[in-house]
């Protein structure tokens, strides 16, 4: 990096660390600590519940997503716009009658303290390991691809987010998240606006996107079905994404801590629902938009030479491996040659597209599309190289960012590097904040036999909030000692827990006949239990089981609601067979 | 119609536990000012409209960029 590239990083990464620190002006309650004294309007609440959901991996991974695999990534947002409807309608009006601080704290007036104390604690676990996460995972590309030390890139990830959070709560995360996306999109659009400028001069922005479709990535929308039926393997297609998306991000906003936290801050149910409406409308196409970044940068590599693997630390390693470097010399070499030819054929395709000569184009396009597959077959086999040697064979969060580091001018570097910090940030401050309201208001509160002035509890939230920082801190710096497998154990965390979770609310908003928490209690365990069944028969080549792990989700929640009714009508059936025998007994 | 131009209120009944008088009116909240429209009914089906316009469009672009 350029030093006008650390200027604007440093720049951008103060303004908001001291914004927030003069946005914590707050009343010492826990009102005004962890609900900012249900003050916010409905544009800071949609800017909030974006900027909790948009980590950092968001932006990096998702263009290197359509890089790979095309758009249809976007196909998992479909059923989010469903959910934020739903939401509205039933959940927040539920949760501001209540006045709760936590979305658990309802299972306690709906069930018995059990559950909510299940539900809290499943939450605290895995949000507080995926937060972990959170830190780790962007701090292990910085590091990667700039050399730079892992535990100082996650103590900057995980530890300067802290002072804002600690000092104003709810209240300054979600003002910082206010100017952290700011900074985000004018630094995404200046990125897409980059890639278009630095195209050849006759291919403009449709040209490259025609170029990206005709190797297929503009694969938007996908039926999932195959000649052999339905592919339940299959990860992104319309159906997953608005039956399993739906499912997602229902439990993921309804029932979620760090998102139920965002919109509870809101000064009224209307502002509330604004905002999460607007998120329906605005996320699918700026998902869309980030997507379409990746095509960009498909195209652009077309035109000018992509690395055969976009992770230059995983290329060393095949170098100096004694068993790979050869074959690898020898790959590289073909890819090459592979890649002057692509050239060669692309710019002739885009003479074809400006003359509007078909014939041209539909022939430059099947040969396109033949050195496409070739490249595609070397580097499948470098990865399987990489994959054996020992290494992380996915260069998927590398593509986007090794373009911006080699082709972006300076300047742009930093700032694109600053949204990888801010993007962090917001998503781990709002988990910091959630994870500090569930520990003060679900267990602390709850558990302690001393009664706590108000300025006392806001005083130990932040000391909640500061222990949960440094916790998270912890995990991502262990995280690098354990491995990458870690870190898909825990991706998985969440949706083995989401879809149970919302299985006990979906319980308690909608079977109003189901009364006995103790039943929903061991419906839940048993949901967990036929989720992890499920998860682990996927696992198993020999089972010879797959499913996309979105569809966990609904299997959870529809297992904990048929579980309780089956209970519910078990323990009725119990009830009359006693009155019954009872009844017989006495006349007897 | 009411003033603000809604059908009659339809409440459902959420639970009977101690806070059975907990109920949710699907169109409560008048006091809440909406902004655009007369209901949040109709913001819904903006949703689901834009939703269903989204996926339309990214059918078209799917064949048209193939």
């Amino acid at each position: 990096m350029s030093q006008l590239d650390w200027i604007v990083l440093a720049i951008s990464l103060v303004a908001v660390i001291i914004y927030g620190v003069y946005r914590s002006r707050t009343s010492y309650n826990l009102d005004g600590y962890f609900l900012s004294n249900r003050s916010m309007n409905w544009g800071l609440i949609l800017l909030s519940i974006m900027g909790t959901q948009a980590s950092a991996v968001t932006f990096i991974s998702a263009p290197g997503q359509a890089y790979t695999d095309g758009m249809r990534f976007v196909q998992y947002y479909f059923g989010l716009p469903i959910a934020m409807i739903i939401l509205c309608i039933f959940f927040v009006p539920i949760f501001y009658k209540l006045k709760v601080y936590t979305a658990y704290e309802y299972l306690e007036n709906r069930f018995n303290g059990k559950t909510r104390t299940l539900t809290s604690f499943l939450f605290l676990l895995q949000r507080g390991l995926s937060t972990g996460i959170s830190v780790f995972a962007p701090s292990i590309i910085l590091s990667s691809l700039f050399g730079w030390n892992i535990y100082w890139t996650n103590l900057f990830m995980g530890g300067l987010l802290i002072i804002y959070t600690v000092s104003g709560g709810a209240k300054a995360v979600a003002y910082t998240q206010q100017l952290q996306l700011i900074i985000i999109f004018t630094g995404m659009f200046l990125a897409a606006y980059m890639v278009v400028r630095m195209l050849p001069a006759n291919v403009g922005f449709s040209d490259a996107l025609y170029v990206g479709g005709k190797l297929g990535k503009m694969n938007i929308i996908t039926s999932g079905f195959t000649k052999n039926g339905f592919d339940w393997s299959d990860q992104y297609n319309l159906f997953s994404g608005i039956i399993g998306g739906f499912f997602l991000a229902l439990s993921y906003f309804g029932t979620d801590q760090s998102q139920v936290g965002r919109y509870l801050t809101a000064r009224s149910v209307g502002e509330s629902r604004l905002g999460l409406l607007m998120n329906g409308l605005v996320k699918v196409p700026m998902q869309f938009l980030i997507l379409l970044i990746g095509i960009l940068v498909f195209s652009f590599y077309l035109f000018n030479k992509a690395p055969i693997f976009f992770n230059s630390k995983q290329i060393s390693r095949l170098e100096s491996s004694t068993v790979y470097k050869d074959s690898f010399t020898r790959a590289q070499q073909a890819y090459e040659q592979v890649a002057v030819a692509k050239q060669k054929t692309v710019t002739e395709f885009a003479s074809a597209l400006e003359a509007k000569n078909d014939a041209e184009l539909d022939k430059k396009g099947e040969e396109l599309k033949l050195l496409q597959t070739q490249s595609d077959s070397i580097r499948k086999k470098v990865k399987q190289w990489i994959a054996k040697s020992g290494g992380d064979n996915n260069d998927t969060n590398y593509i986007f960012l090794g373009f911006v580091v080699t082709y972006l001018p300076e300047g742009l570097v930093g700032l694109l590097i600053a949204i990888i910090f801010l993007a962090s940030w917001g998503s781990i401050a709002a988990a910091l904040n959630s994870l500090a309201s569930c520990s003060m208001v679900d267990f602390h509160r709850r558990f302690s036999k001393k009664e706590i002035k108000p300025k006392d509890e806001y005083r130990i939230s932040q000391w909640y909030t500061l222990g949960w920082g440094l916790f998270c801190v912890v995990v991502a710096m262990f995280t690098y000692n354990i491995g990458n497998s870690l870190i898909e154990a825990v991706n998985v965390l969440g949706s083995l827990f989401y879809g149970v979770i919302l299985g006990v609310f979906l319980v308690a908003f909608f079977l109003k006949k189901i009364q006995n928490g103790n039943a929903v209690f061991l419906s839940a365990l048993l949901a967990e239990a036929v989720v992890l069944i499920v998860f682990i028969l996927t696992k198993i080549p020999s089972a010879n089981f797959k499913l996309g792990f979105l569809w966990l989700n609904p299997i959870g929640a529809l297992g904990v609601i048929l579980f309780s009714l089956l209970i519910h009508a078990i323990s009725k059936k119990k009830k009359v067979m006693l009155a019954i025998h009872d009844h017989a007994e006495t006349t007897t | 119609m009411s003033q603000c131009g809604y059908m009659p209120m339809r409440v459902l009944v959420i639970d009977t536990s101690p806070y059975s008088t907990l109920q949710i009116d699907f169109m409560s909240d008048q006091k809440d000012k909406i902004p655009l429209f007369k209901a949040w009914t109709h913001w819904y089906v903006l949703v689901i409209g834009v939703l269903v316009l989204l996926i339309v469009l990214f059918y078209w672009l799917t064949k048209t960029f193939a």
